[in-house]
């Protein structure tokens, strides 16, 4: 009985992942993209008003210590972008 | 009396703008000293670097307004200070916050900052949000600008801030959306670093950077009603009887007009008046009646009013209450 209850919890889960995957990556690509027009001054694009920038900055120290951690876990993206949309 | 520079919808904004030079010192000092005389509360504030205000009202003038008559208050924004002050405020919201980012030498970078292309343009935007923030305690305030690039400049960062907050707002939104959207399926997700484990907020209410963004642009809106709005603002363009002033004026009035900010009035300052004829000013006299009809033509719909050029420098009251009387209700044209 266990065991069936487990082979279906572990197919729930599969199908929750499945189902978010894609908007997990828009979300971490929307994260950096918003990220990246802040500190956009750093990198050489125009960025938004300097008094805004600045306020923000403070409330954004755990989403970019979050971006650190995934950067540094990240290694191959495009292999990431492939398996979602199923190239192998 | 002309209606668009007493109060009508609240208190009055005044903008005086124009050339370096060309006296819009003099014609804000003066404005402000005929209103104040006419019993409006007025402050007249000098934002311009190189600050001459108190030395045509004969006065030494700080940031704190200072009483010059009953009813006028002025005072003198130094935009170097207020620089400083406002990087040094950021310096340590920052700091506090980056803490583990010492590395990176935080000091140097703000060092740098402080030079950095627009800081000047934001600080006098700030400055002027601030005043206008309070603006309820006065009757009328009277800007003396800075010459005119750096005006038109902050004059139109309301609006391009406006655009920039809106974008930033949109990316945030779809960003907390998508957050709920996976909490919902997957439950909250919990991150950890360095041993402190955190959540990210997912609701607009309680995202502080959504909050810093909504605040951020509900007071660069109010500072865009303010300017934009014709009951409360209107801009008075000072220039001398010359070519460039006049073309300086004319892209002036143009870009005005693209960010919705109501020029009404331009002064033509030092217009010489001869009872007779000199012949070695007979050149300067044509060139100035040409400028004078340019003036006519290019600015329909808009009033203007000359000043004559007087054998002495006006300064001190007494100058500037006659002046005030001849921009408030005479000499139109």
């Amino acid at each position: 009985m266990q065991k069936i209850k487990d082979f279906l919890r572990g197919f729930g889960e599969a199908f929750r992942h499945q189902s978010t995957e894609f908007i997990e990556f828009e979300l971490r690509e929307l994260e950096n993209v918003f990220a990246l027009i802040l500190m956009g001054s750093f990198i050489g694009i125009p960025s938004p008003p300097t008094t805004l920038v600045m306020r923000l900055m403070p409330h954004m120290v755990k989403e970019i210590r979050v971006m650190e951690s995934r950067a540094v876990n990240l290694d191959d993206v495009f292999a990431e972008v492939a398996g979602m949309f199923d190239i192998d | 009396m002309r209606e668009y520079l007493v109060p009508k919808e609240g208190f009055r904004v005044l903008f005086v703008i124009g050339k370096g030079g060309v006296g819009k010192t003099t014609t804000s000092a003066s404005i402000a000293v005929g209103l104040a005389e006419r019993g409006y509360k007025t402050l007249i504030v000098s934002l311009d670097p190189a600050h001459n205000l108190g030395d045509v009202l004969m006065e030494k003038l700080s940031d704190k307004p200072k009483k010059i008559i009953d009813n006028l208050y002025a005072s003198e924004l130094d935009m170097e200070k207020l620089i400083k002050a406002y990087l040094k405020h950021l310096e340590k919201n920052l700091k506090n916050m980056y803490r583990y980012l010492t590395v990176i030498n935080l000091e140097k970078y703000f060092e740098v900052l402080s030079y950095s292309p627009g800081i000047e343009e934001y600080a006098t935007l700030e400055a002027i949000r601030e005043i206008l923030g309070e603006g309820d305690k006065w009757d009328v305030i009277v800007f003396d600008t800075p010459p005119t690039g750096l005006t038109l400049r902050v004059l139109a960062l309301p609006r391009i801030s406006l655009i920039w907050a809106d974008k930033l707002i949109d990316i945030r939104r779809k960003i907390l959306e998508r957050r709920r959207a996976i909490a919902k399926i997957k439950g909250e997700e919990e991150y950890e670093i360095d041993g402190e484990k955190f959540k990210l907020p997912k609701d607009e209410a309680e995202d502080p950077v959504m909050k810093e963004l909504l605040q951020y642009r509900s007071e660069v809106q109010f500072v865009e009603d303010v300017i934009t709005n014709p009951n409360k603002t209107s801009v008075v363009a000072v220039m001398n009887p010359e070519m460039l002033p006049l073309y300086e004026t004319e892209r002036a009035y143009e870009s005005l007009r693209k960010f919705n900010v109501p020029l009404r009035l331009i002064v033509v300052n030092k217009v010489i008046q001869l009872r007779e004829e000199i012949p070695e000013l007979k050149v300067k006299m044509e060139a100035q009646k040409k400028v004078l009809e340019e003036v006519e033509r290019k600015f329909r719909g808009i009033e203007v009013i000359k000043l004559p050029m007087f054998a002495e420098e006006p300064r001190g009251l007494e100058w500037l209450k006659k002046l005030g009387g001849m921009i408030l209700e005479g000499g139109g044209s």
